[in-house]
């Protein structure tokens, strides 16, 4: 077998940081190569020379045995590499068609005006091609998540390129959707293209990798066949350590309910829904995007307005119109949009710690806050989760994911939490920060929190939670004791397939 | 929400006009309703340039300056290098200063805001320097007067080019290459960067169309005017600004509305034009332009009120639920 790529001796530092270190490595023509890492492992970093986004401060890139330099996006383009970065790189003011042939449209020569017709036959052909369902005229602005990630791979499949890199392809695809893509990946392969393969998840690396790169600290550590490797050889070559109890937490007993909803409706995402959670229990929602999850955590956070039902906390009727009740009544929220809607980026740490309850941190009769109870918080909560950041004044935005999100997880701690609900919880964040979350959990259980889970992990809610709600269309199809779980019944509660009706798939 | 965003902007336009010519029955009369166009004709066209800055994500400030130049650089060189010849050098003067511009914005990296201010400020000096601060004017040079007050199959002729210009803007916008760069910059510029576009060089063309539009709005004005002086313009930028959100254009970018543009250019000429026909002070009229700016953005026929983040994530998934 020909090498597609050869990466030799890759050097690449950024200010104050070195984010690749001689690295080399190389993938086969016609191969599913995956790279694993934590964060800050340097894939991201990797991907982007290839991309043209970065240079490298030193080192060679061999594409198809000749030796490439990779100036910009074009040049990247073509040497034939194709794209699909962690970020949805899409312009939402702009159609599907328009994003995806963005650079190459069809236009007419003397006018340069483009030809809407072309467009859309070029569009429709590449759809069929890999079997993706789409209206080309649709604004990307009004698609779904996982709608805009098919697009997003429709657009690195444009150029035709023979290798397609994909990073974090799968990070908000249900698992529908995944095993599209993975029909998808399978396709490309046997048409002779090469696919590197970068994922948080190690199962899906079983599913269809050929062979697997393992970086730590923007070093090569290994490159195996995947046939050779059992899930906790990857864990250990990726955190050089072995990651103990890696998906067990222990459950805790429960006590009163704490939280229970009734009749809960919001038109017109969800209808009539009623359950409970006690305190120390952890309650998993599974479903697929558009089942109307994440809308259920925005009526008991306060976002949406409810149209009909009761919450009740404590037994006692409580009304949520905004964050602001939610707070007083102990609901705490953590979002799965960290970078947008969960940090402050450029506030520091204590401060985003903080901002929630910084009146309590206030001197009484001054307005001024009270810098040592802030940083005793700090400190408190450092210790409690194993923050790591270089100072306390330093930005949450050059944190890891990881560490970011254990920061907006201690800010829901800090202020009165009495029910949690956390959505995508390890979204994006390598499996040293995911074991950590995870006992954080544990914990958080065995101190008598209510913990509403809302994930699209199938693992991640099986092994962490203690009893399993599914959602299809609004409605809740199922509830599944810890005994009962398993990914399969899930995904039939969640597909509405229980009812034994043709039901075709989620939001594509 | 979606139907005010789309009409919203006509149906002020309809309302106004009724609401004039219930009070002065004068504003529907033929003669004033060209009038009116040609009023129209100086803000419309530099507000064209000001959708495509806008969509692109863009400000250009400098364009109030950029009409002193043009006035001072006609009527300066009108009597050396004959009508023509002057409109031309103006045209490229324009043309360098836009690409002065769009160099700042792209080689130094600052944000075009600010960018534009400064250069508004230097070119205003520039102007000043250059006519010394006196008025020159072309009242030995009236065949200038054709630009605006001529007539061509019985229409003046500001309003074919505020026609023509509107035209050309709106198919590049909507259906050449360019038109979709500029889109995809104002939608997300680091996508568009990724994604291959020439990111610089679109900017650059940007500010090359605000400028050379407000060359035209620049060759009318003198032309009705016949003076040029460097003190001229002040606040025009404001007014193509104005009549750009009002017409629905998103400051966030990405969304353009040239015809929308148009009619709210209509709208603020046809305010002032039924004030002045009432007699109304200058004073109210500014008040009453305000008024209505806030109006359209308070029902949301402009696209700029602030959404919370909970009821955009809603209004994004109404699109699967649909399904």
């Amino acid at each position: 077998m020909t090498k597609a790529v050869e990466i030799v001796k890759i050097t690449k530092t950024f200010p104050g940081v070195k984010a690749l270190s001689n690295v080399e490595m190389s993938v086969k023509t016609g191969e599913v190569h995956a790279i694993v890492g934590e964060n800050g492992a340097g894939k991201s970093t990797l991907m982007k020379i290839l991309g043209g986004v970065y240079r490298p401060d030193d080192g060679q890139i061999l594409i198809h045995g000749k030796a490439v330099v990779i100036k910009d996006v074009s040049d990247s383009v073509e040497c034939g590499i194709s794209i699909i970065y962690q970020e949805l790189n899409l312009m939402p003011e702009l159609t599907v068609s328009e994003n995806v042939f963005i650079t190459e449209l069809p236009k007419m020569k003397a006018t340069g005006i483009v030809r809407r017709g072309e467009l859309y036959r070029k569009t429709r052909a590449l759809m069929e091609r890999v079997n993706i369902e789409l209206n080309p005229d649709s604004l990307v602005n009004d698609l779904s998540v996982s709608e805009k990630q098919m697009v997003e791979i429709l657009k690195a499949l444009s150029h035709d390129s023979s290798i397609i890199v994909m990073d974090e392809p799968t990070a908000a695809l249900s698992n529908v959707e995944v095993s599209k893509l993975y029909s998808i990946i399978e396709t490309l392969k046997a048409r002779g293209k090469t696919i590197i393969y970068i994922s948080h998840r190690l199962k899906e690396i079983f599913d269809i990798a050929d062979r697997v790169t393992v970086l730590r600290d923007g070093s090569f550590v290994a490159t195996k066949d995947i046939k050779s490797l059992t899930q906790d050889d990857i864990v250990r070559l990726m955190v050089g350590r072995s990651v103990e109890n890696f998906y067990n937490r222990d459950h805790a007993t429960f006590g009163d309910t704490v939280i229970e909803i009734d009749h809960l409706s919001c038109a017109p995402y969800f209808q009539n829904l009623s359950f409970s959670v006690r305190s120390g229990e952890v309650l998993g929602i599974a479903g697929l995007m558009g089942c109307g999850r994440e809308e259920l955590a925005k009526v008991l956070y306060g976002l949406l307005n409810r149209t009909k039902g009761r919450v009740l906390i404590n037994g006692i009727p409580t009304e949520v119109r905004h964050p602001r009740e939610a707070l007083r009544a102990g609901i705490q929220f953590v979002t799965e949009d960290r970078k947008d809607s969960g940090i402050f980026p450029l506030m520091s740490v204590k401060e985003n710690l903080s901002i929630n309850i910084i009146k309590k941190l206030c001197n009484i009769f001054s307005l001024l806050i009270n810098t040592e109870k802030e940083n005793r918080l700090l400190e408190s909560y450092t210790k409690f989760m194993n923050l790591k950041y270089a100072s306390d004044s330093q930005r949450v935005m050059f944190l890891s994911g990881g560490n970011q999100q254990k920061v907006v997880l201690a800010r829901a701690l800090a202020g009165e939490c009495r029910v949690l609900i956390l959505l995508e919880p390890t979204r994006g964040i390598d499996v040293g920060a995911k074991a950590e979350i995870y006992d954080l959990l544990g914990n958080l259980a065995k101190k008598g929190i209510a913990v509403i889970m809302i994930s699209s992990d199938l693992p991640e809610l099986i092994t962490q939670s203690d009893r399993v709600l599914v959602m299809f269309q609004g409605q809740i199809t199922g509830l599944l004791e810890r005994n009962e779980m398993d990914e399969e019944r899930i995904m039939q509660y969640a597909t509405g397939t229980h009812f034994g009706e043709g039901f075709t798939g989620g939001a594509l | 929400m979606r139907f005010w965003e789309k009409y919203g902007i006509y149906l002020i336009a309809i309302t106004t006009l009724i609401i004039f010519t219930i009070l002065t029955p004068n504003v529907l009369s033929l003669s004033n309703i060209v009038n009116l166009l040609v009023q129209t004709s100086m803000v419309a066209i530099a507000a064209a340039g000001m959708t495509f800055a806008i969509t692109g994500g863009a400000f250009d400030l400098s364009i109030g300056s950029i009409l002193a130049v043009t006035t001072s650089v006609l009527c300066k060189n009108v009597p050396i290098l004959g009508i023509f010849g002057a409109i031309v050098l103006a045209l490229s003067v324009g043309a360098v200063l836009g690409v002065m511009n769009g160099l700042i914005v792209t080689k130094l990296r600052i944000q075009t805001f600010v960018a534009t201010l400064a250069t508004q400020i230097i070119y205003r000096g520039g102007v000043l320097i250059y006519t010394q601060g006196r008025d020159s004017d072309l009242f030995r040079y009236l065949d200038i007067k054709v630009i605006a007050g001529g007539r061509v199959l019985g229409l003046p002729v500001p309003i074919w080019i505020t026609f023509t210009v509107f035209l050309a803007g709106y198919m590049i916008y909507k259906h050449t290459q360019f038109g979709m760069w500029v889109r995809a910059i104002g939608s997300n510029e680091e996508a568009a960067r990724i994604s291959g576009i020439k990111v610089d060089r679109t900017i650059i063309v940007i500010f090359v169309i605000t400028a050379v539009t407000t060359v035209i709005s620049g060759t009318i004005y003198t032309s009705q005017l016949l003076t040029g002086n460097g003190r001229l313009g002040v606040g025009f930028e404001l007014e193509a600004i104005t009549a750009t959100i009002l017409g629905g254009t998103a400051l966030a970018g990405g969304k353009g509305k040239f015809w929308g543009t148009l009619t709210a250019a209509i709208i603020l000429a046809l305010m002032k034009n039924g004030m002045n026909l009432l007699g109304v002070q200058d004073f109210y009229q500014r008040l009453a332009t305000g008024l209505i700016l806030l109006l359209a953005l308070s029902m949301g026929v402009v696209s700029e009120r602030i959404q919370t983040r909970g009821n955009r994530a809603t209004r994004n998934q109404s699109g699967d639920t649909n399904e």
